[in-house]
């Protein structure tokens, strides 16, 4: 029985932005996957990690659910950002049953909790650029001035949609497809 | 004790059914207690032929199975022809450059001869010297070894936090990249196509790719701005890897290809259809105008109270004109677009056709 079945109306859960499926061809084959074949453009692609327990081995596991949430927020969601689901009284469609309340962390972007400060995964901005510094100055790229995320996208960066094995000569191109 | 007799019996007994002839079995079929108990004998018995159990599958329809001849009930003997033909795509080496590839869009650079070594970068007793003594330590006799810590020097410079990093994640991706680019270029230009060495090198660049796609997911979710940063300084495209690895299949994949092909001639001709009841409605709007003015006009004449209101025609109108105005941004181009695999198909002339059109 899958998660979305068990959990009543008004649940909230906590997930993970994933990449959305843009055509029929990026769907993998064998694996049983969404009932759907490509994304519905005004939904996102969540994430909802929990344990599932097995019965053979009489253990927990570690398993993620993929659902589909409706996105009526003007939030500026990008892949991985980190989120809180609440689940509609009445569904949006019959296979998006869920809507995002709110954004709790940017993907690559973290914020110390405590006092708001930023910090990549190691440490506090602040202290890295006191270093450089140190050092005899701060390098080419700037945090404060960058500009915000998604420039690359469909251009360098391929993270925003799924990628995928090419399995046929197709004669339009797709830059999400991988051939090696 | 007396349990465990029991269910050797009853076992015993399921065994015969299995034994005999599937279709005396009085529970029938696969659904029989013998596959309960995972006693199998019936699949080895006489009676038991594997051909009433064939199922028919999509190598019938497209006629590439041993059995060619086969008559199966209730399906025609006629092979179906092949509409979509399934092509095996070539799979380039990921040591190539290229976004389908490595993912460096940039080759390895030509470099001003007149330059110096790192080490020899600021050292005043050189530019003092004499100028034979400078060309010596010139590029112009550099090796390829020289050449690289040239160029991975000048690309760590320009992602470096300080002048003084050259350890942080950023700094290695550069260098790695270097590496990568005079690898590449030292394949294409040095050695023949059928070199030994070449399938070595090119095994050794394939690794430090992977290696560099691993580090720059790393630095992606620790700070993905300066990510962004690297992608577009060093000129790099960055292609995550597909979850489940995915073989490439003929059987399988020509049969998904049939299928995504009559999905969208399904969704094709659906589409032509909504359009062409899309493009009756604003005549057919304009005319309930027409007609609800003239039951407008007779209550009036009648001296009666009127049940249509202005607003009401003037609804229908504007809805009319909309209507036309997205039917005029619409293109037949815009809607097969939006298809991968299906093109409609250009009606084949017989002969008779073309000696009416030479005849008029």
């Amino acid at each position: 029985m899958s998660l979305v079945q068990t959990l009543r109306s008004s649940a909230v859960l906590l997930g993970r932005v994933r990449p959305r499926i843009h055509s029929a061809a990026a769907r993998p084959t064998k694996i049983k996957g969404p009932e759907y074949d490509v994304t519905p453009s005004e939904c996102i692609v969540v994430g909802v990690p929990h344990l599932q327990f097995d019965p053979r081995l009489k253990r927990h596991f570690k398993h993620e659910e993929q659902v589909l949430a409706h996105d009526s927020t003007n939030l500026d969601l990008k892949v991985g950002d980190t989120l809180l689901l609440k689940k509609m009284s009445q569904p949006f469609l019959p296979s998006v049953q869920f809507e995002v309340i709110r954004l709790i962390q940017k993907f690559g972007d973290a914020q110390d909790p405590l006092t708001g400060d930023a910090v990549t995964a190691e440490d506090y901005r602040s202290h890295e650029h006191a270093v450089a510094e140190v050092y005899g100055g701060s390098g080419p790229f700037d945090y404060a001035q960058a500009p915000p995320r998604g420039r690359l996208e469909g251009t360098k960066d391929f993270t925003d949609k799924v990628t995928y094995y090419r399995w046929h000569k197709f004669g339009k191109k797709d830059d999400y497809s991988l051939v090696s | 004790m007396a349990q465990a007799l029991l269910g050797a019996k009853y076992i015993k007994q399921l065994a015969g059914w299995a034994g005999k002839s599937p279709l005396a079995n009085p529970l029938g079929g696969m659904d029989s207690a013998a596959s309960l108990t995972g006693i199998r004998q019936y699949n080895h018995h006489p009676d038991w032929r594997r051909e009433d159990f064939i199922r028919i599958s999509s190598t019938h329809l497209h006629g590439k199975s041993s059995e060619k001849n086969r008559t199966v009930e209730g399906v025609s003997d006629r092979q179906f022809p092949i509409i979509v033909q399934w092509e095996r795509p070539k799979h380039p080496k990921r040591a190539l450059p290229g976004a389908e590839a490595s993912g460096d869009l940039e080759a390895f650079p030509t470099l001003d001869p007149s330059r110096r070594l790192p080490e020899f970068e600021g050292c005043q007793a050189l530019e003092e010297a004499m100028d034979k003594v400078q060309r010596v330590f010139s590029l112009e006799f550099a090796t390829r070894r020289d050449l690289l810590k040239r160029v991975s020097h000048d690309y760590a410079r320009k992602v470096q936090r300080h002048p003084h990093d050259f350890q942080s994640l950023e700094v290695f991706i550069a260098i790695l990249t270097a590496r990568i680019r005079h690898a590449q270029a030292f394949v294409a230009k040095e050695l023949e196509e059928k070199n030994r060495r070449r399938g070595a090198i090119s095994h050794v660049i394939k690794i430090m790719v992977d290696q560099r796609r691993v580090l720059l997911g790393v630095l992606r979710q620790r700070d993905y701005k300066k990510f962004e940063f690297l992608l577009e300084t060093l000129n790099i495209a960055y292609k995550p890897r597909p979850i489940y690895f995915e073989k490439i299949e003929r059987e399988v994949h020509m049969v998904r290809l049939t299928e995504l092909w009559c999905s969208e001639l399904k969704q094709h001709r659906l589409s032509t259809l909504k359009h062409e009841f899309k493009s009756q409605q604003p005549e057919f709007l304009r005319d309930k105008a027409k007609k609800l003015g003239w039951i407008k006009a007779q209550e009036e004449e009648l001296g009666l109270q009127s049940s249509v209101s202005q607003d009401e025609i003037q609804q229908c109108l504007d809805e009319a004109k909309r209507i036309e105005d997205i039917l005029a941004r619409q293109t037949q181009e815009d809607r097969m677009q939006k298809l991968f695999v299906y093109e409609e198909e250009v009606p084949v002339a017989t002969t008779s056709d073309i000696a009416e059109l030479s005849s008029s």
